[in-house]
């Protein structure tokens, strides 16, 4: 099953036209103005509260903004969360082997390993 | 009754007839052919108990059919045909074997009217689902393997002493809805608990799925667990500790998914944190929060098994499901990639795509019911997913960095298999009436209305600014070659270390005892030696013949009591 790698060709010219077409979010910039966008979303998204009746069954679900308040604030303390975690309970990935699988390879023989050729 | 024949044999028949075909397109047609079919046969069964044997006197219901055992029945089968498909290129007979085995006891414990039937099944879906583990054929996958068979017969046999306990409270071996209560109810419950991945019975889940083979993954994420979520919505519909339960099944994931490094455990963690969800339905246990643990649980499989495919595509072409060794694969990886996105909608419950409108039924139930704290946990637990699988597993993998890897774009018969599940998450997500005529109770429900759109879209994009702005300011945890201690530590390192300690312990008690023993002997023995031995005192003073003379008298008394008697 396993076949030799080929070497891969790195010249965007040979890439599948749909990977070309996705090479958009590498222009300079695009990072920036993806968080620009989405943070002119989110405001837009807070304030259209105003704009439409909510019907809700919680009394939490009343506060203004409430899902995008609690969005963002939900995203950092999971991440704060993990982070401390991960401080406290990462170890080497060969801990546990060779008992486990986390730091073998994958078999070869069960890998179709083929580079991009163009 | 022909055609109430139960479905589980036909996959064992089908699995039979694997041994005698040759290598190659026979035995891969077969293995879709056989799923396709008991998806037909699924479909067209009436409802009611259709096939009973009677087995040591015991009346076995093995196809009790239900709205609720059907639409599970008829995912199962969707689930074996696009896992089949997708290992299409596999011509190992074990794995194939395995697959079919596996799918037909799923389905047939789904089917079970009664608990032996349903323990049967149960324990035919460990016993053959290890084999998509140890088919991976290295030292690591055959511990994993047993680690992992010991849990899942472990609740077989949990299952099986509740069974026979509930046989001798009630008399009845039914498999109906129980009340959680006594030793039996318990053994029964923990039983679904350790394969439906309960809080601190979970890992697992974790431990083993990352460790099968490719093809492997996708087959064991769409059955055990799911199944478990059956059992417990057939059993304990409406137990409210399941709610608690499950909303600790949400949250906590999500915090491992965010630092774990091997893609495929990540999706396993997500896996447990949705299987939260559904676990908060059944305890929520109204007929809307039923629905939707039977809607997730069918979307889930869905987008569960695509996201395993996608990333097993990336493997398959890379031999890594490592975050910290992928990035930028989306230049020569385009579909799979745009199938890795879909699937993260999907599962980020995205509107128009399919988790939105079966993940929303159970959060509108919780908030029906005013379990405002489970219901907070949910929503956390959505906006959690979103990082974790929605954001994390495409973004890693398929941009961020770049690697350097150019990998080739996954083989037709996988992005066939990808291509199917990921149209459905759009379809059920765009309509959803055909999903919602399958599940147990009429709907009455609408997804699309502007309070669920506009406050779903808030958490959602706040959750993902909040992504973006931790990746731009360097703090959002990077990939890197580590892994994290969970709970199963405590019986892969701290209970081995407890009972090393103890052995240890009870051999130098054991030493130092027998050496007391052996000293206080030897101080007995060499005090009789000093007195009584050649050159002992008492030697001294008695003569020779003195046992001689002890002799005569002991048969001189013996002959006058003879005598005298």
């Amino acid at each position: 099953m396993a076949k030799t790698p080929t070497k891969p060709k790195h010249d965007p010219a040979t890439y599948p036209a749909l990977g070309r077409a996705l090479m958009a979010v590498e222009k300079p910039g695009a990072g920036k103005a993806v968080l620009i966008g989405l943070a002119v979303i989110v405001v837009l998204l807070f304030l259209a509260d105003v704009a439409y009746y909510k019907k809700t069954y919680l009394d939490v679900e009343k506060v203004f903004g409430f899902y995008a308040l609690f969005g963002l604030a939900t995203g950092l303390v999971a991440v704060i969360v993990a982070m401390a975690m991960r401080f406290l309970l990462k170890r080497p990935e060969d801990y546990y082997a060779p008992h486990s699988t986390d730091a073998e390879a994958y078999p070869e023989e069960g890998l179709e390993r083929e580079a991009h050729d163009g | 009754m022909a055609e109430a024949f139960p479905v589980a044999f036909l996959f064992f028949a089908g699995a039979a007839l694997l041994l005698v075909l040759p290598r190659g397109p026979a035995r891969a047609g077969l293995l879709l052919a056989v799923p396709l079919v008991a998806f037909a046969m699924v479909w067209a069964l009436p409802e009611g108990n259709l096939w009973t044997a009677t087995l040591i006197g015991v009346e076995l219901e093995f196809t009790r059919v239900d709205k609720l055992s059907r639409v599970f029945a008829l995912i199962f089968c969707f689930a074996a045909f696009l896992g089949n498909l997708y290992a299409w290129h596999v011509r190992d007979l074990l794995q194939q074997v395995a697959a079919l085995l596996y799918a037909g006891s799923a389905i047939g414990a789904t089917f079970a009217g009664d608990m032996i039937t349903l323990f049967l099944f149960w324990e035919g879906t460990a016993i053959t689902s290890v084999f998509l583990i140890w088919a991976r054929r290295t030292q690591g996958a055959y511990h994993t393997g047993l680690r992992y068979l010991v849990i899942q017969i472990g609740s077989g046999v949990l299952l099986l002493a509740g069974a026979g306990l509930y046989w001798r409270d009630t008399g009845s071996l039914a498999f109906e809805a129980m009340t959680l209560g006594s030793p039996a109810t318990w053994a029964i419950f923990l039983a679904f608990g350790i394969k439906a991945a309960f809080p601190l019975l979970h890992n697992w889940l974790q431990d083993a799925y990352p460790a099968a083979t490719i093809t492997g993954t996708v087959i064991l994420s769409a059955f055990t667990t799911k199944l478990a979520i059956y059992a417990l919505a057939r059993g304990f519909a409406g137990t409210e500790t399941l709610i608690w339960l499950g909303a600790i099944m949400a949250v906590v994931p999500v915090f491992y998914a965010i630092i774990e490094n091997d893609m495929r455990r990540v999706l396993a963690y997500s896996l447990n944190n949705q299987l939260g969800f559904m676990v908060v339905g059944v305890g929520v246990g109204t007929e809307l929060a039923l629905n939707g643990v039977a809607a997730h649980a069918v979307a889930h499989i869905l987008y569960k098994s695509l996201l395993f495919m996608t990333v097993g595509a990336v493997m398959f072409r890379t031999g890594t499901a490592r975050g910290s060794d992928l990035g930028g694969l989306y230049r020569t990886m385009p579909l799979t990639a745009i199938f890795c996105v879909i699937g993260a909608m999907a599962i980020s419950a995205f509107p128009l795509f399919s988790g939105f409108v079966s993940k929303s039924l159970i959060l509108s139930a919780a908030a029906h019911e005013h379990y405002t704290l489970a219901w907070a946990a949910l929503l956390f637990a959505s906006a959690g997913v979103l990082h974790k699988t929605g954001i994390k597993v495409p973004y890693f993998i398929f941009f961020a960095r770049d690697s350097g890897l150019r990998p080739k774009e996954a083989p037709p018969h996988m992005l066939l298999a990808m291509g199917i599940p990921a149209a459905l998450c759009v379809l059920i997500g765009i309509f959803p009436g055909p999903l919602y005529a399958l599940l147990p109770y009429p709907v009455e429900y609408e997804a699309y209305t502007v309070t669920h759109l506009i406050t779903q879209m808030q958490y959602l994009m706040a959750a993902a600014l909040a992504f973006v702005v931790l990746v731009h300011l360097g703090v959002y945890p990077r990939e890197m070659r580590a892994i994290n201690l969970d709970f199963d530590w405590t019986y892969r390192r701290l209970l081995p270390a407890i009972l090393r300690a103890l052995s240890g312990w009870l051999a130098a008690f054991w030493a130092l005892w027998a050496r007391s023993i052996e000293a206080g002997l030897s101080g007995v023995m060499r005090g009789l030696y000093r007195s009584h031995g050649p050159e002992g005192r008492m030697a001294a003073i008695w003569p020779t013949g003195s046992m001689v003379l002890a002799i005569a008298i002991v048969l001189g008394v013996t002959l006058i009591v003879n005598f005298a008697s």
